[in-house]
């Protein structure tokens, strides 16, 4: 049982005062539940790159857990691991096969379906999934964003959830 | 945590020491604020559509709707299968007609309501930003956008 403490003096016109520290303990133990429970819901589950800024849109729907590819302005990254260099948004010449498919994304791409096939017949209560976050800087032309998702949607991810802020 | 009794070994009444507690919370506090990402972040379902082909192998409906946003902020629409159309909105005030399009798709599901979804594309100079602005402007009124790949 925790004993209370108040503001004391030891003698009447004493300055020794002691801080009420129980209720302080409690509004702390509120607020450190209430970040932990905001850390499991999800909503902070996509952390966007420095420097990326994501369209702002009108969506009540949140991120479900899927592999995320981020297009920034520099690099091309799946699960926050660097994939292929862009400059400007763009991809450098050569790194475009002659079919528009970014060829180290398409590896990774590829890896990633190979290996969530793996897990789906080793285990039979995971499917192999066809959704993928597109996490795209609104700033990136069209043309770039088109070649990810179709490198996405040949190895099978074709339900694509892109990315934005939430507007208020 | 510190356990004082007073008097005697005997004695049950102890004083539990605060301070460190309130240290370790007010670390841990710090720690997650600083850390937390305050954008509330959500997503826009959408899917693959090949050239040519509207991405799925359910029953074609009556017609397919192709959506198109140009550099010159003009969005050209084609309408494929039982009507066959193609009409070119204008910008309106040096922006996208995004109203315009949405009375358009809205008009085509009410005279073909088996008309389910739509394929937006854009040119490959246009933002990626802009391509999201009309997938907003037409979420409530089509329940599919699928986007053009290659």
């Amino acid at each position: 049982m925790i004993k209370k403490k108040g503001f004391k003096s030891k003698m009447s016109g004493g300055s020794d005062v002691a801080l009420q520290i129980t209720s302080m303990a409690d509004i702390f133990t509120i607020i450190l539940v209430f970040l932990l429970k905001s850390f499991s819901g999800g909503t902070m589950a996509v952390a966007p790159s420095e420097g990326v800024k994501l369209p702002v849109a009108m969506t009540d729907k949140s991120s479900p857990p899927a592999p995320v590819i981020e297009i920034s302005e520099k690099a091309i990254q799946v699960e926050n691991t660097f994939v292929s260099p862009l400059a400007g948004f763009r991809f450098p010449a050569g790194e475009l096969r002659n079919d528009g498919i970014p060829q180290a994304l398409d590896g990774v791409l590829d890896k990633q379906r190979k290996r969530q096939e793996l897990i789906a017949k080793a285990n039979a209560d995971v499917a192999v999934d066809a959704k993928i976050m597109i996490l795209a800087d609104q700033r990136a032309p069209y043309g770039t964003v088109r070649s990810v998702i179709s490198a996405a949607a040949l190895h099978g991810f074709t339900d694509f959830k892109l990315v934005v802020v939430q507007k208020e | 945590m510190h356990v004082g009794s007073e008097g005697g070994g005997a004695s049950q009444d102890f004083d539990l020491n605060l301070a460190p507690i309130i240290d370790c919370f007010t670390v841990l506090i710090t720690f997650m604020l600083a850390s937390a990402s305050f954008l509330a972040i959500g997503v826009f379902d959408s899917g693959a559509a090949a050239d040519g082909a509207a991405g799925n192998d359910q029953k074609p409906a009556s017609i397919r709707v192709d959506a198109e946003l140009t550099p010159k902020k003009d969005i050209v629409l084609r309408v494929e299968g039982k009507t066959k159309f193609t009409k070119s909105l204008a910008a309106k005030d040096g922006d996208w007609n995004f109203p315009a399009l949405v009375a358009e798709v809205s008009q085509l599901r009410k005279s073909w309501p088996d008309t389910q979804g739509m394929i937006l594309n854009a040119d490959k100079e246009v933002q990626y930003g802009e391509v999201v602005r009309a997938m907003e402007a037409l979420k409530t009124h089509i329940p599919s956008v699928l986007l053009r790949g290659l």
